[in-house]
């Protein structure tokens, strides 16, 4: 394995006093991409949620590092900067912040948080002019306030555009499947395909195998009732699809 | 009756000041104002349309004089210069509610158009036209306020634009209020006319200084022809101790279209309210406003858009931001008549309340005679959207710039509604400032 980017050492987390992570444990090297697999309810949500640090969730015992440090001590900007990102499984609607001036400001803080100047409006244009032919986005995109009125596919593609841009150290995708129909589920794979690197990994957290046919995984885990019950490699994304989570899950316990 | 002592001061030495007051042929309907407004004084919480601003709390604090005269300190020219695009701008100076004719001009107005103070106008010989005018649009009404405006009045601005003339770029007139020593009161009354067909856009700004309370009690009468686009915006920044209360009375004919927009960003308490009445067929009123309060401010529009011709089209779009225990009320009401078939009126107001002790009062109202007609209204208020945050932080906006974006996006809503562009910016601007000061205040904090 290599060096250890993520670790979630024994997690418990609990949401309105109800414990949804019951002891979970993962560790993803650089350059790995892991899939978490889990049936509705095991905790897949409050897991991405708590790497990205949304309020709400009360972490009781264990804890989670990146790259060495206590990720739950960071505000969500400071870990945004440090190289974590989060693609939404249901990206917010912001009326009356266009698209462009959103991806600015995000581009932006993050460059000044590292120290390099910020980037003017022409310059960036161009940058994201770039980003946003490869992701086949149209231009007329980045005018319109962000994600309102946008089709599933839009804002799932907008999500691995801001991913594009920030170009993050571990991109953790929230069902990014869900709501896609199979044009658009290609789009996306391929541009989070197109992110892969040596120092780049990925945590694609997913219902379905489906969406591991085009990204494939080094790594399958599937989560059930708040924590890791087995590990494996692609293949066992192909033996769940085969077997259901009951099976599964009844032959890990 | 006015019972306060402080109240009384509106009252007193008023038959002495009379045979002063501009205009002797005003002085019949001046008693009547007066005698309208002593019948009730000062509307405190006890009159409905007052309920939510208590008028008579806020004035009873202070004994109102009559305005200082001729420049009290500071530099006027200076402040009006800093508004900026003035210098090209046909454009009226009032310092404390009087006209300061040094700095007002009126280059290349198209022939026909007069614009000038109404002091100056009534002492003229042809005034009388002018003292006919008064009072056309609001009416003998038992307004108190209004009465009170009409027994003191000195000072205003008149706009008056023949049938068919387009007035190009703004007319600019600029209220400055610089406070004394002793508090003051100021009822300002202004007059605009245009004839058929015509065109014009007015820009007030309402500044002023820090120092002794000033009580601003304006009416404006606003007359549009058929045909005729009035464009008025009102930047009501204000005097730091300032209260103000300013209603324009609209009347619009067929296919006239009034638009209005006001910003409340300054000043103790600010009470903006409209009474628009839409008169003949295929009239529009275009209401909207953006109000901004913190600390203790008080911010009130209420607005009245009366439908009483057919096909006429109305649109009202208020959003505020409050903060630390500002206050902020809205009182939107559409009021269509049995005539005003296929009316189409819609009313929105929003509200952010930054702190738990702000607090929004709004009571949007639908009085309906017509049954063919389509009309809606809209009420909300809340806090910054949490997940939204969360969005933006997640993406790597510090949360101070997260939140100020959230609420640049909120007021943006509203100022999109000011159809001319200039304008636009330059309010969009002026909260950008507000909001500056509002964030680097938290942050010191």
């Amino acid at each position: 394995m290599t060096a250890p980017l993520l670790e979630i050492d024994n997690l418990h987390v609990t949401v309105d006093g109800r414990e949804i992570l019951r002891g979970l444990s993962l560790t993803i090297g650089t350059g790995e991409v892991h899939a978490v697999m889990g049936p509705n309810g095991s905790g897949k949500s409050t897991l991405s949620y708590i790497i990205a640090g949304r309020e709400g969730y009360d972490v009781t015992e264990g804890s989670v590092r990146f790259r060495g440090e206590d990720v739950l001590e960071m505000e969500p900007e400071e870990r945004s900067h440090a190289g974590l990102f989060l693609a939404f499984q249901y990206p917010l609607e912001i009326p009356g912040v266009g698209t462009n001036t959103f991806l600015r400001t995000a581009y932006n803080a993050h460059r000044k948080a590292h120290g390099e100047p910020e980037l003017d409006g022409m310059a960036f244009l161009k940058l994201v002019r770039e980003k946003t032919k490869a992701l086949g986005i149209r231009d007329e995109m980045l005018k319109r306030p962000v994600n309102v009125g946008f089709s599933g596919g839009e804002k799932k593609r907008n999500e691995i555009l801001q991913m594009a841009l920030l170009e993050p150290a571990l991109a953790v995708l929230d069902e990014t499947d869900s709501g896609l129909d199979i044009d658009a589920l290609k789009v996306v794979a391929e541009g989070v395909n197109a992110l892969r690197a040596p120092d780049r990994s990925a945590l694609v957290i997913t219902h379905y195998q489906r969406l591991l046919s085009y990204i494939v995984p080094d790594h399958v885990h599937i989560l059930a009732d708040g924590r890791i019950v087995r590990s494996g490699g692609k293949d066992l994304a192909v033996e769940l699809e085969a077997k259901g989570y009951q099976d599964l899950i009844r032959e890990a316990a | 009756m006015a019972d306060d002592a402080s109240l009384a001061s509106f009252a007193e030495g008023f038959d002495t000041a009379l045979s002063g007051l501009p205009g002797r042929a005003l002085t019949d309907a001046r008693q009547r104002g007066m005698a309208a407004f002593q019948a009730h004084g000062v509307p405190g919480r006890s009159v409905e349309a007052w309920k939510f601003t208590d008028l008579r709390r806020f004035l009873s604090r202070h004994a109102f004089g009559p305005a200082p005269t001729g420049l009290v300190d500071g530099d006027v020219a200076g402040r009006v210069a800093a508004l900026g695009s003035v210098d090209d701008a046909a454009r009226l100076v009032f310092l404390n509610g009087r006209l300061v004719a040094d700095l007002s001009a009126l280059p290349r107005l198209p022939h026909g158009v007069t614009v000038s103070g109404l002091a100056n106008a009534l002492a003229k010989p042809d005034a009388t036209n002018l003292v006919g005018l008064l009072g056309t649009v609001v009416g003998e009404t038992e307004d108190t306020l209004i009465g009170l405006n009409a027994a003191w009045m000195e000072d205003g601005f008149l706009l008056d634009v023949p049938a068919g003339i387009a007035v190009p770029g703004p007319i600019r007139i600029i209220h400055v209020i610089q406070p004394g020593k002793d508090a003051f009161a100021v009822h300002p009354r202004h007059v605009i006319r245009l004839g058929a067909n015509a065109s014009a856009t007015i820009i007030e700004d309402h500044i002023g200084d820090d120092g002794a309370a000033s009580f601003v009690n304006g009416v404006t009468e606003v007359t549009l022809a058929e045909g005729a686009a009035l464009r008025h915006y009102r930047n009501a920044e204000g005097a730091t101790q300032g209260l103000e209360v300013q209603r324009v009375h609209a009347h619009v004919a067929r296919d006239a279209r009034f638009e209005s927009f006001v910003l409340a960003i300054g000043g103790q308490l600010t009470r903006h309210e409209s009474v628009v009445t839409l008169a003949g067929s295929a009239a529009e009123a275009h209401v909207g406003g953006a109000y901004l309060g913190r600390d203790r401010q008080h911010r009130d529009n209420t607005i009245l858009v009366q439908h009483d011709a057919p096909n006429c089209l109305s649109r009202q779009v208020f959003k505020g931001v409050l903060d630390d225990r500002a206050r902020g009320v809205f009182q939107g009401k559409i009021k269509v008549d049995r005539l005003a078939q296929k009316t189409d009126g819609h009313q929105l107001n929003k509200s952010l309340l930054l702190s738990r002790g702000a607090e929004i009062d709004a009571k949007p109202e639908l009085e309906i005679y017509a049954d063919d007609v389509k009309c809606s209204h809209g009420a909300t208020a809340g806090e910054i959207d949490g997940d939204a945050l969360f969005y933006l932080r997640s993406r790597g906006v510090p949360e101070t710039a997260a939140r100020r974006l959230l609420v640049q996006a909120f007021l943006a809503e509203a100022l999109v509604e000011i159809s001319d562009d200039g304008v636009r910016d330059r309010f969009g601007a002026m909260v950008d400032t507000w909001m500056t000061e509002e964030f680097s205040r938290k942050d010191a904090a």
